[in-house]
């Protein structure tokens, strides 16, 4: 191939980018080619993914400017699921993250070539993403970026927390090492050393941050999966349990098609029931899971889950015993 | 074979546009960019030569030996 075709498209391209109207006689003209030439070229550039547009009052072709993405061309696809997913978490409130995401979508979007920002508009009017409820904590920005700083440098922060545990507000020192969004409420889990261990804290509870200016270590070879471990969502007990649950019918087939924790398993017996097992560490959480679908599930085991239900079965009997 | 050529050396510029709509945005090795536009290195370094004929620098990095071409109005 010669190189004056690469370096005649590199030069349309470049006339078409100015903004100014060229029609194909003036990009022939331009060029010194024939008008088919310059169709051929054209056809070139839209195969290489470049967009231009014709318009029809002036007669002119142009390349919107904002029509490139230089580094990163997106298809639609990949468009559509940062522009979906960011946009629809970002509406979740004003929380860290999620807020500026959203800020992101929407310059992701206006910067899209037309084409594709009109395809995205279309689906997006039909899609939904919904993500559950949040916590609705104030104020995160200041805690959230203190904790970030305090992260990065690896220093310890002074703090007061509102405990439910502790019954009121303490004084604390933390060494964050990492911040979790989970489900509901954003969290810092990180070394207290008021309670002598890595501990989950929610994020919307802390005042009265500072920085200490204490340098700390984190401890070598720990991931925050390792610290949940088998926790049913996040707060991991002592003690490891293997729960063993039978769903009804009518809801089996409901749970089965949820992973609703990395060690589930799931067996059916001829009648439709489902077998739930899982290898859980503490029981705290597990137990309002288990809750939320009352008489359609039975605990086998362990025998202290089936203890821990009874009286709050008990005292639901009573509540609702007159109608 | 009078049909094909046109339609190779089509395909050829093609992806020289792409190669350096790339080389704008980051930097890449040959063997980054053979990969990503399915050719071979030495495809790659003809098509480089090509760019650099029709008047686009690409440079190299010297940090890592990267190529990429700076920005300029393409």
């Amino acid at each position: 191939m010669d190189v004056t075709r690469l370096h005649r498209v590199l030069r349309i391209i470049t006339l078409l980018q100015t903004g100014r109207p060229f029609n194909a006689d003036q990009l022939a003209a331009e060029c010194q080619v024939s008008r088919r030439t310059v169709y051929r070229d054209l056809a070139t550039i839209e195969k290489a993914g470049i967009p231009f547009f014709y318009h029809a009052d002036d007669g002119g072709y142009r390349i919107h400017a904002n029509g490139l993405l230089p580094a990163i061309n997106l298809t639609l696809d990949e468009a559509l699921a940062l522009v979906l997913l960011a946009g629809e978490l970002g509406k979740t409130g004003r929380l860290p993250l999620f807020q500026p995401a959203r800020d992101a979508a929407a310059k992701i979007e206006s910067s899209l070539p037309v084409g594709l920002r009109s395809v995205l508009a279309g689906l997006i009017q039909r899609m939904a993403v919904r993500p559950g409820p949040v916590a609705r904590h104030n104020a995160l920005q200041e805690p959230y970026r203190l904790m970030q700083r305090a992260i990065l440098r690896q220093e310890a922060v002074d703090a007061s927390y509102i405990s439910f545990h502790d019954a009121g507000k303490i004084r604390l020192r933390i060494e964050p090492y990492w911040l979790m969004f989970n489900e509901r409420a954003w969290y810092v889990i990180g070394y207290s050393s008021k309670h002598r261990e890595v501990r989950t804290f929610k994020l919307g509870r802390f005042k009265d941050l500072k920085l200490t200016g204490t340098h700390f270590k984190m401890p070598k070879d720990l991931t925050i999966e390792k610290h949940l471990g088998n926790a049913w969502r996040m707060m991991r007990g002592e003690k490891s349990y293997d729960v063993r649950l039978k769903f009804s019918p009518l809801i089996s087939p409901n749970v089965a098609e949820v992973n609703w924790h990395k060690t589930q398993r799931i067996s059916w017996d001829d009648d439709g029931h489902v077998y739930f097992t899982a290898t859980v560490d503490g029981l705290d959480e597990i137990v309002w899971w288990v809750l939320g679908y009352g008489p359609e599930v039975e605990v086998l085991e362990p025998p202290e889950l089936r203890r821990r239900l009874a009286p709050l079965a008990q005292r639901m009997l009573t509540l609702y015993k007159k109608a | 074979m009078i049909s094909t050529a046109p339609r190779r050396a089509d395909l050829r510029v093609v992806r020289i546009i792409k190669c350096l709509r790339m080389l704008q945005g980051a930097c890449y090795s040959v063997d980054d960019l053979a990969a990503r536009l399915s050719v071979s290195r030495r495809t790659v370094y003809r098509d480089l030569r090509l760019l650099g004929a029709a008047g686009v620098p690409v440079v190299r990095r010297m940090a890592d030996r990267g190529l990429h071409v700076p920005p300029a109005p393409l």
